[in-house]
């Protein structure tokens, strides 16, 4: 998996000498200010907008283009939010990129983030000077890649589908426990060790996002409720 | 280190580092006042919109342990269960108060 250093894209960025425009987009006040006065850090970054709207976001862009948005995932309560508004802002703006910067679980986000057509995802939670890698990974990589953020370093690998990253195995066993069986019946009709299926059922929720059984449970009667047969 | 710590410094004077402190603080106590009224009143669809937007709170200016809580609330309010949600509640008010207390402590030293 390749990864990527800030110092790198500094050279790549570097080289044609010019000022990123950026929008940011939060419905959080404190984030917006927070966000953007550690951009104005930066000396070739022109902060354009700050808007706590999506709507006013929209209004700013077709008055001044940005090259990068840094938008919000979650609006709950605008018109547009989400993958929706990641689709308006590339086919409104196609030359620009959009950095989804979220508080969501990345096992929800990212990959909802990235078939939008962001052109990256990084949490909240991250430090503030990789939002900087990422906006300058994100005019390197524009079009050629989707940056993420995971374990203190940025990778430019697509994000796959949650269900994509489980192993045949533990697809299996999930099917089983979707039908109503415990770890001993799967471990049992499987003729695995109780060891084994307990290791694929947390590895699986490890993979999914999913917190505990009830979570599990939930997902199961989503992913599997019409798809089990006798 | 919390991350409210790598802001400050940006803030070229005293007013400017009150102001944002002052505006942090007024989040916080607004997410964790809002939160704690959907939690109460069961409205669960409003507590997991306020969660989120606690948890973003807590990610931009908190230390990098404390949104794990958040999540748990969340699946506990998807799954609509008051028992679990009295139980994964009290983590996320704990790590808001922390928060609180972070503010309030750097609020002194200005």
């Amino acid at each position: 998996m390749p990864q990527v250093t800030g110092r790198r894209y500094m050279l790549l960025s570097g080289s044609d000498h010019q000022r990123l425009r950026i929008a940011i987009l939060d419905d959080h006040p404190v984030i917006t200010l927070g966000v953007a006065a550690y951009l104005r850090s930066q000396p070739d970054f022109d902060i354009v907008h700050v808007e706590t709207t999506s709507e006013g976001l929209l209004q700013g862009l077709k008055r001044q283009p940005c090259d990068i948005a840094i938008v919000d995932f979650y609006l709950p309560r605008q018109p547009w939010d989400g993958m929706d508004f990641i689709r308006r802002l590339r086919r409104r703006h196609p030359d620009m990129a959009v950095i989804t910067f979220s508080a969501g679980t990345p096992a929800e986000t990212e990959y909802a983030a990235f078939r939008a057509g962001a052109t990256g995802y990084l949490p909240k939670s991250a430090p503030l000077p990789t939002l900087v890698e990422v906006i300058r990974a994100a005019r390197a990589h524009r079009r050629r890649g989707f940056i993420t953020y995971a374990d203190g370093t940025l990778r430019t690998t697509p994000p796959r589908h949650p269900d994509t990253r489980l192993t045949t195995a533990e697809i299996e066993v999930l099917r089983q426990i979707a039908q109503g069986l415990s770890v001993t019946q799967v471990a049992a009709r499987l003729l695995r060790s109780k060891k084994t299926i307990s290791t694929h059922k947390r590895r699986s929720m490890k993979k999914l996002g999913l917190s505990d059984d009830l979570a599990l449970a939930l997902y199961l009667n989503e992913k599997f409720d019409h798809k089990v047969g006798p | 280190m919390p991350h409210i710590d790598a802001l400050l410094p940006l803030y070229p004077d005293a007013a400017g580092r009150h102001a944002m402190l002052q505006e942090a603080l007024a989040q916080v106590r607004a997410d964790l006042s809002a939160m704690g009224m959907a939690v109460g009143a069961g409205d669960y669809p409003l507590a997991r919109q306020l969660t989120h937007r606690a948890k973003g709170t807590v990610c931009f200016l908190g230390t990098a342990d404390m949104p794990q809580a958040f999540d748990v609330l969340t699946d506990a309010l998807r799954a609509r269960d008051p028992a679990r949600i009295g139980t994964a509640y009290a983590p996320v008010k704990q790590s808001l108060l922390e928060l609180e207390h972070i503010l309030l402590q750097r609020l002194r030293t200005i």
